[in-house]
């Protein structure tokens, strides 16, 4: 792999060999209700024929614009301030709009983030694939043969039968192979992907990144990657550029940037994620201090100043120098030879003990939905049970029951009859609204998006002391006090509490969401993918709030989340779903560390990880399938990799204890799981569900 | 509106920045830091920059304001009275000249001041019908948005039969059942914009009752009226303002039909830009143009200026 020299402003692009992009200096805004607002603050770089560069940041930092802008997408509002942009040598600013349709249709193409709103739901997928091929001037025979194979290329079984589907019939994963499928329809030098795996799950996330990987062998086109997961960077990546602000602040060789971070930013970033199997054990995550600068802010000097531990007046008045740390590796930092005094947290010394005592108890909880006459089991008799003061990670695909499992415990739906929901021993009703007040104080939920699950017009103030006094009778000064009280414990302060959601930032107000998930003092507290909708810096310190309230309140978490780092981090026992069960339940240490069900070891081969490859990836065939008819026997034998025909496909296999605390649902003996696996060619193929 | 459920944090779309939000933490205060409800001010303070830059808004404003002035200084305005005894009316039939700028009447009446004195009637009752309108279909919105089911199901079918009859004809039946008073237009012509209403504010209800603040406000124990009226409803008043100025600006039309077809509830000799253009239009073809097109044209401006407020209303609420 050739590394081009540093970019450098300054310079023009060399003329001899041109880049498949080359952006140079970029100076971008949005007008926002008439004020421009500066989003890209300068931004070079260059991207190689081939080579796949891949820009990583947190939100606002300008990498979706920059992706957009390579091929002068822009909003109606934006306003270029300066700089170029070079695809093969074509300067995209100068292009008049015939050229630039011309361009955009033969020479760069584009990969969305949600495919589903990518394709049009009323054409086939044929035609919309064919049009590719079309609009490049292929006749319509050709086109159609062309498609076909376009199909074929990204892998999709019965390429002929999907061709007749609509969009809606197909799957997210499929349809994203299909707009792959249409974006290398015209053999583009330049190929940008805008976080492609980003709505998908991992298991499908891993298919899509090795199609894309395989891809990139097969054609010349050099690949623009934009994705906040730093795995994904790392695993699809030969260069990586990490954006703050509206800059590049560091760019290297993808493996060495995450190896060897030369900026405070990227380091603090790297040490913010839960990796390398750390838990929450061990060490209290890295926190990044400050906000994500907004849109538009004046940032003078170095745009990371006001949150770097190595910030001093030098940074506040002079630019940082672009420093060359090896060949093709620089970083915008004045202090690089400092580095080191950014440190990770100090090992934990705090004792998170899981008590004895069953806080909640399902026993035999199914939930059946009707839709359109048909019963449609979403969860099919699962027990568990939660200890004080423990978190217990759910964890599965979307469409697993995760979600149900959650709203079934709260109320929100009526679980079906026979099954039953104990709190500390008494069972409760199915209905919330039916519950009595001590049930409706014992359970509260933290929800994913704190933007929905707050109030927009209400104060944080209104929203805390209306929950306090609703849930535990406490009013007037009382009731002040126990909210100035949690607010303190969510370290918010005072003046935040007159402010409403809108002025807070994401962090802030998901802390508001957990005050008031605590402000009933409750036993069990699920939280439903909490820190999802965040970036990873403020994740982080979510996460550590998460777990010191836990050990003060010795309170019980159901933690639902995608995210297996976190999982890792912060459970300490993992349940995973399939289909509406539960497939195997154990420690944190029994899920990561031992004997795993086929499905659980399909799902964490999956996940792409910051600090390099997995060794032995498992993919899943096909889709997971509907609930309203699972397959017969075991639900899984459909996609198992060591399913035994005969049997997993007859009898649903029993919960078996493998060891103490570690269940799990699968016939074959522990000696026959621990035997590796062949992967055979067919199983690579995407299959329709 | 679209349930958010991706497994990762939203990326930085281009089309979904606000920049203007101020953002606070507790570490590092930058500087420039604004107090609680200094967000809020400089977000009203540059949508109403916007609005006065908007020519639209402006003219309509101006329109607007005309007639609204009009309306309450009548008397100061007008050159003559609106209906004049017999010894002080002017010569009948003449042309707009520099005297009676509007031209004069059969019965020898200024129009201009006729003009004038009409906006009265029409700028009390198109916003009280508006008014009354918004209320209910507010009511109605929320009951059926917020609990769906067999209520909804009923009042849905109800309201799509009532919005499949054209409404001049429903009024001009109402009015000849329950008489032609002016309470009676306002009532009715409330009552025809209520499904309208009842609509839009239902659809705003169904989308914030998917939202997770509400989900919330269940599982604390919220009583379904408190959800309502104290969660939902805040959520909503833009859509409310904006649907209550562009109801007027279709009460203003409506009433002056209603009155050009003489069911406007209002008497002869009372000044009534619908009426007199029903008085005089036969006149067109006599070549007396001028009775019937000022107030025509009064209509006109009056309904435009309101929906020109309205529409840049709606645009700037929405940024």
């Amino acid at each position: 792999m050739s590394q081009p020299a540093p970019t450098d402003p300054r310079v023009a692009p060399a003329t001899t060999a041109p880049a498949a992009l080359s952006i140079r200096d970029l100076h971008l805004a949005y007008k926002v209700r008439g004020v421009p607002r500066a989003v890209l603050r300068g931004v070079s770089f260059d991207v190689a024929p081939g080579e796949a560069f891949g820009l990583v940041g947190e939100s606002g930092c300008g990498k979706s614009t920059t992706a957009y802008a390579a091929l002068r997408y822009m909003p109606d509002n934006a306003v270029v301030e300066g700089g170029d942009i070079f695809v093969d040598g074509n300067d995209v600013m100068a292009m008049s709009n015939s050229e630039l349709r011309r361009f955009r249709a033969n020479e760069a193409s584009m990969v969305y983030q949600d495919p589903v709103q990518a394709m049009n739901p009323a054409l086939r997928i044929g035609r919309q694939v064919e049009e590719c091929f079309r609009i490049i001037g292929r006749s319509k025979a050709d086109a159609r043969k062309d498609a076909l194979h376009a199909l074929e290329r990204v892998k999709i079984a019965s390429p002929a039968s999907v061709m007749d589907r609509y969009p809606h019939q197909l799957s997210g994963g499929m349809l994203q192979r299909v707009v792959v499928a249409m974006a290398l329809a015209s053999d583009p030098k330049l190929l940008v992907l805008d976080e492609p795996t980003t709505g998908l799950d991992a298991t499908v996330e891993a298919e899509v990144l090795d199609l894309v990987r395989t891809l990139r062998s097969e054609t010349n086109a050099a690949i623009l990657l934009i994705a906040h997961n730093l795995g994904v960077i790392r695993s699809m990546c030969d260069r990586v550029g990490v954006m703050y602000a509206g800059r590049i602040v560091e760019e290297g060789d993808a493996q060495r940037v995450f190896e060897d971070p030369q900026h405070p930013y990227t380091k603090g970033l790297l040490n913010a994620i839960p990796r390398q199997g750390i838990r929450k054990t061990d060490r209290a995550l890295f926190t990044i201090p400050g906000n994500l600068p907004l849109i538009g802010t004046d940032l003078p000097t170095c745009v990371y100043v006001d949150r770097c531990p190595l910030a001093d007046d030098l940074c506040r008045t002079e630019v940082p120098p672009q420093v060359q740390v090896e060949s093709g590796h620089w970083t915008l930092c004045h202090h690089v030879d400092r580095l080191n005094e950014v440190v990770e947290p100090e090992s934990n010394t705090t004792d998170f003990h899981v008590g004895d005592e069953t806080v909640i108890q399902l026993d035999a909880v199914s939930k059946t939905f009707r839709q359109r006459g048909e019963d449609v089991p979403a969860l099919v008799s699962v027990d568990l049970g939660f200890h004080e003061g423990e978190t217990l990670g759910l964890v599965g695909e979307s469409g697993s029951g995760k979600s149900t499992l959650a709203k079934t415990m709260l109320g929100i739906h009526a679980s079906d009859d026979g099954g039953k929901i104990s709190l500390r021993g008494r069972v409760m009703k199915a209905k919330a609204s039916d519950r009595i007040e001590e049930s409706t104080r014992a359970i509260s939920m933290i929800f994913q998006n704190p933007d929905s699950a707050l109030n927009r017009v209400w104060t944080v103030r209104r929203i805390l002391t209306r929950t306090v006094t609703k849930l535990t009778g406490v009013k007037g000064k009382e009731a002040d006090r126990r909210v100035e009280e949690l607010a303190e414990a969510m370290r918010l302060s005072p003046r935040h509490l007159d402010m409403r959601p809108r002025q807070l930032s994401g962090g802030l107000k998901q802390r508001v969401a957990i005050a008031r998930a605590f402000a009933g003092n409750p036993d069990v507290v699920v939280c439903d993918e909490p820190t999802s909708a965040l970036d990873v810096s403020v994740q982080a310190a979510i996460l550590n709030l998460l777990a010191d309230l836990q050990n003060v309140e010795r309170t019980s978490y159901l933690f639902i989340t995608h995210d297996i780092g976190v999982v890792r981090y912060l459970a300490d026992r993992v349940a995973v779903m399939y289909l509406g069960r539960i497939m195997e339940l154990g420690t944190t240490d029994d899920i990561f560390k031992g004997i795993n069900h086929p499905y659980t070891e399909a799902l964490l081969s999956a996940v792409p990880s910051v600090d390099g490859e997995a060794e032995n990836r498992i993919p899943l065939n096909g889709e997971i399938p509907s609930p309203a008819n699972p397959p017969s026997g075991c639900v899984f034998h459909t996609r198992c990799h060591r399913a035994i025909a005969g049997v997993c496909d007859v009898d649903e296999p029993p919960m078996k204890e493998i060891s103490p605390g570690h269940s799990i649902k699968c016939v074959l003996t522990v000696e026959q799981l621990s035997q590796p696996v062949e992967i055979s060619e067919r199983d690579q193929l995407a299959e329709l569900a | 509106m679209a349930d958010v459920t991706t497994d990762d944090h939203m990326a930085d779309k281009p089309d979904d920045l606000d920049g203007t939000t101020e953002i606070v933490d507790l570490e590092p205060v930058s500087p420039g830091q604004v107090d609680a409800g200094g967000e809020r001010r400089q977000v009203r303070r540059e949508r109403r920059r916007l609005l006065f830059r908007s020519p639209a808004f402006v003219f309509g404003v101006v329109v607007l304001s005309f007639w609204v002035i009009c309306a309450l200084f009548g008397d100061l305005i007008a050159p003559y009275a609106a209906n004049p005894t017999s010894d002080l009316r002017g010569p009948a039939r003449q042309a707009p000249s520099l005297d009676y700028l509007f031209g004069t009447d059969t019965a020898g009446r200024d129009v201009f001041s006729r003009v004038i004195f009409g906006a009265r009637s029409i700028l009390i009752m198109a916003p009280t019908a508006a008014v009354i309108s918004v209320i209910a279909g507010t009511l109605l919105g929320l009951v059926m948005g917020y609990f769906r089911g067999w209520i909804d199901e009923i009042l849905s079918r109800i309201i799509e039969a009532l919005l499949s009859i054209p409404v001049i004809l429903i009024a001009l039946l109402a009015l000849s059942v329950l008489g032609q008073s002016r309470v009676v237009v306002v009532f009715t012509v409330a009552a025809l914009f209520t499904p309208v209403v009842t609509r839009t504010v239902r659809s705003s209800v169904l989308a914030e009752a998917q939202l997770d603040y509400v989900t919330s406000a269940r599982l604390r124990g919220e009583s379904a009226l408190f959800t309502m009226t104290r969660e939902i409803l805040p959520n909503i008043t833009s859509t409310i303002v904006v649907e209550f100025t562009v109801r007027v600006g279709y009460a203003v039309f409506t009433i002056a039909t209603l009155s050009f077809l003489a069911s406007g509830g209002v008497q002869p000799p009372t000044a009534d830009w619908g009426l007199d253009i029903a008085e005089t239009f036969q006149l067109i073809k006599a070549g007396q143009w001028w009775p019937s097109l000022f107030p025509a044209l009064a209509i006109a401006s009056l309904v435009i200026a309101v929906n020109l407020v309205a529409d840049s209303i709606d645009r700037v609420s929405k940024l």
